[in-house]
């Protein structure tokens, strides 16, 4: 069992598989000792990545298929990566439903995700919020993440002008 | 003549980030792509282009995240799987995501990561007003995308190039223009803006001549040109990376190309002299030198090909149902697949043009039906040849609202209308 302690002093006993989707703690605990603080992970978003973690492992443990372990060997090399989708179905429908999150909960997952470096869990998240963003106009983008339009009204209708030849078409 | 530093980017396209690795470590607002309108990017002053970097480096500094409540890494990690078809409106969001979105650090790591996606683009002329207009074809969600209309310069040209290079700029150059006669004008669109731009203008003007890439390198050779009364021998090469033209060796007789392909890093030219006759010559651009070919690849050689995976096709109808591949070992061309559906001969179903698409052969057609053809499938004995043969483009799609209802009120059929150049760029 590993110890892992959250910013606000909460601590998590999870078994070795379940932690070691992350790499970083892989590498930790490869030379050091089993209790690992990880003072920029809050306890209720600890709590969500090992539950993500717990998941994964569970069912990376029997590979259901020779592809999906190929695939998981290939896909190793860099951090922020596109990687393929998760191939197992039921795997894939607890994953849709894990992200089931609000924006922020989102990115505070991502952050500890990225900082703990599971990767899967990266790629599911940034492909969750690159969802939400498509099809999206401008002004529905802006009103869901909290993004200022800093253009000035003559900008904007300069931008207006320019692509007045697209929006005829939509 | 000294060629005119227009340098519309200062930063040159798909420069550095080979590794994902390497562009997460990079923070994004600090490689900002200056690109300048057409107008003023004719003369830039360097000095000032610098101090606007500068200026544009001190406000990103002072700049809110792109999505607040991520740090910035992650959000460029975000934003680069948005699909291209939304990328237009990503831009009207706010400055940083119009300036991440116009930059070339965007678009690099969509390249790294294998995000970049193939669009290809249609020139077609209007049989009735001759006028030339142009679509984009997005392969994956079948869709015709729209574009901002072609500069008035080539809105009636006739003769001129068509290019791809740095894999998202789109050139137009040369030809004649129905007021102004033979240009020497060269434009190009970014397809990572959206945008028109002024490149240095060819050295001399021409029309109806050849033109190719190697090595994002653009070649032109022969053609005419107004007043002159004979074709031309004349051949030049435009370095983007120099953002300059140059004379290269001339041909061996003047020649108006009909026909061209790149084959084994060659450049394979066929087209008629000045007596009519039939010329081919072969260019190498490492010895620089033009050489007359008589070999069976060009004697058999008529209709647009393709180099694909270092094999050359061919088509072997005018409708493009079947292909026929180049075979170096006997020095002629062996029927190819043959999708058996054959079309007709009208010129509506013209095979226009074959590119590589998607790793696949694409068949454009005089009536904008696009068929993929997988030609690097190697018949493992399952399937049958038709298989291979994807249509993801029926005619008559190309239609939007507007030209639909101005089709039926000038009551025109889309009959009339021909493929004059089809490219594919990656964004």
């Amino acid at each position: 069992m590993i110890k892992l302690v959250s910013g606000d002093g909460a601590e998590f006993e999870v078994e070795e598989e379940v932690a070691f989707q992350s790499k970083i703690i892989k590498d930790i605990v490869a030379d050091a000792d089993d209790v690992i603080p990880l003072p920029t992970v809050s306890s209720k978003v600890l709590i969500q990545v090992i539950e993500y973690c717990r998941k994964h492992a569970a069912v990376n443990s029997f590979p259901l298929s020779p592809s999906s372990s190929a695939a998981a060997a290939a896909s190793s090399s860099s951090s922020i990566s596109y990687s393929k989708p998760v191939s197992d179905p039921a795997l894939r429908a607890w994953d849709n439903e894990f992200v089931k999150l609000n924006n922020s909960s989102l990115f505070d997952i991502v952050i500890a995700a990225n900082y703990l470096d599971i990767e899967e869990l990266v790629d599911l998240v940034l492909e969750t919020v690159a969802d939400r963003i498509k099809g999206k106009q401008a002004q529905e983008i802006r009103r869901q993440f909290n993004i200022e339009n800093d253009f000035t009204p003559e900008e904007e209708e300069a931008l207006r002008r320019e692509n007045s030849w697209a929006f005829q078409n939509n | 003549m000294t060629a005119v530093d227009t340098s519309a980017c200062l930063c040159r396209a798909d420069a550095g980030f080979r590794t994902a690795r390497g562009a997460k470590k990079y923070v994004p607002t600090t490689n900002l792509c200056v690109q300048p309108s057409i107008r003023n990017s004719i003369h830039p002053v360097r000095s000032a282009a610098a101090t606007r970097l500068t200026e544009l480096r001190e406000r990103s500094r002072r700049q809110s995240a792109l999505l607040p409540g991520l740090p910035d890494d992650l959000a460029v990690a975000c934003l680069v799987r948005v699909p291209r078809a939304d990328h237009r409106k990503l831009r009207l969001v706010c400055r940083r995501w119009q300036r991440l979105l116009s930059g070339n650090y965007y678009y690099s790591l969509r390249r790294t990561l294998g995000l970049a996606e193939e669009w290809l683009y249609v020139i077609k002329r209007d049989g009735r007003d001759g006028r030339i207009s142009w679509e984009a074809f997005d392969p994956v969600h079948q869709l015709w995308r729209p574009l901002p209309p072609i500069p008035k310069d080539y809105s009636q040209a006739v003769g001129f190039g068509c290019a791809a290079l740095s894999g998202c700029h789109l050139y137009l150059f040369g030809g004649r223009d129905p007021r102004k006669g033979s240009m020497r004008r060269v434009i190009y669109y970014n397809a990572r803006t959206n945008k028109w731009h002024r490149a240095p203008d060819l050295l001399r003007r021409r029309q109806f001549f050849g033109s190719c890439v190697i090595d994002n390198r653009l070649y032109v050779a022969g053609g005419e040109s107004e007043g002159v009364s004979r074709s031309l021998r004349s051949a030049e090469m435009y370095d983007p990376s120099k953002n300059r033209w140059s004379f290269i060796a001339e041909l061996s007789s003047p020649m108006v190309p009909l026909v061209g392909v790149i084959y084994q890093g060659k450049w394979f030219l066929k087209g008629l002299g000045p007596q009519q006759q039939v010329l081919s010559e072969v260019y190498a651009p490492e010895s620089d030198a033009w050489e007359s070919v008589f070999d069976g690849m060009v004697s058999g050689w008529r209709n647009p090909s393709v180099c694909i995976d270092g094999e050359l096709f061919g088509l072997d109808c005018k409708d493009g149902c079947r292909l026929r591949v180049y075979e170096a070992a006997t020095d002629s061309w062996r029927r190819g697949t043959d999708s058996k559906a054959h079309l007709g001969s009208s010129r509506a179903v013209e095979a226009a043009a074959l590119v590589p698409l998607m790793g696949k052969l694409c068949i454009v057609r005089n009536n904008m039906s696009i068929t993929l053809v997988d030609v690097v499938r190697d018949g493992g004995g399952n399937g049958s040849e038709e298989e291979r043969w994807e249509t993801i483009a029926g005619k008559g799609q190309i239609k939007t609202f507007v030209t639909n209802l101005l089709s039926t009120i000038a009551g025109r059929s889309g009959g009339k209308t021909h493929i004059v150049h089809c490219q594919v760029l990656h964004a």
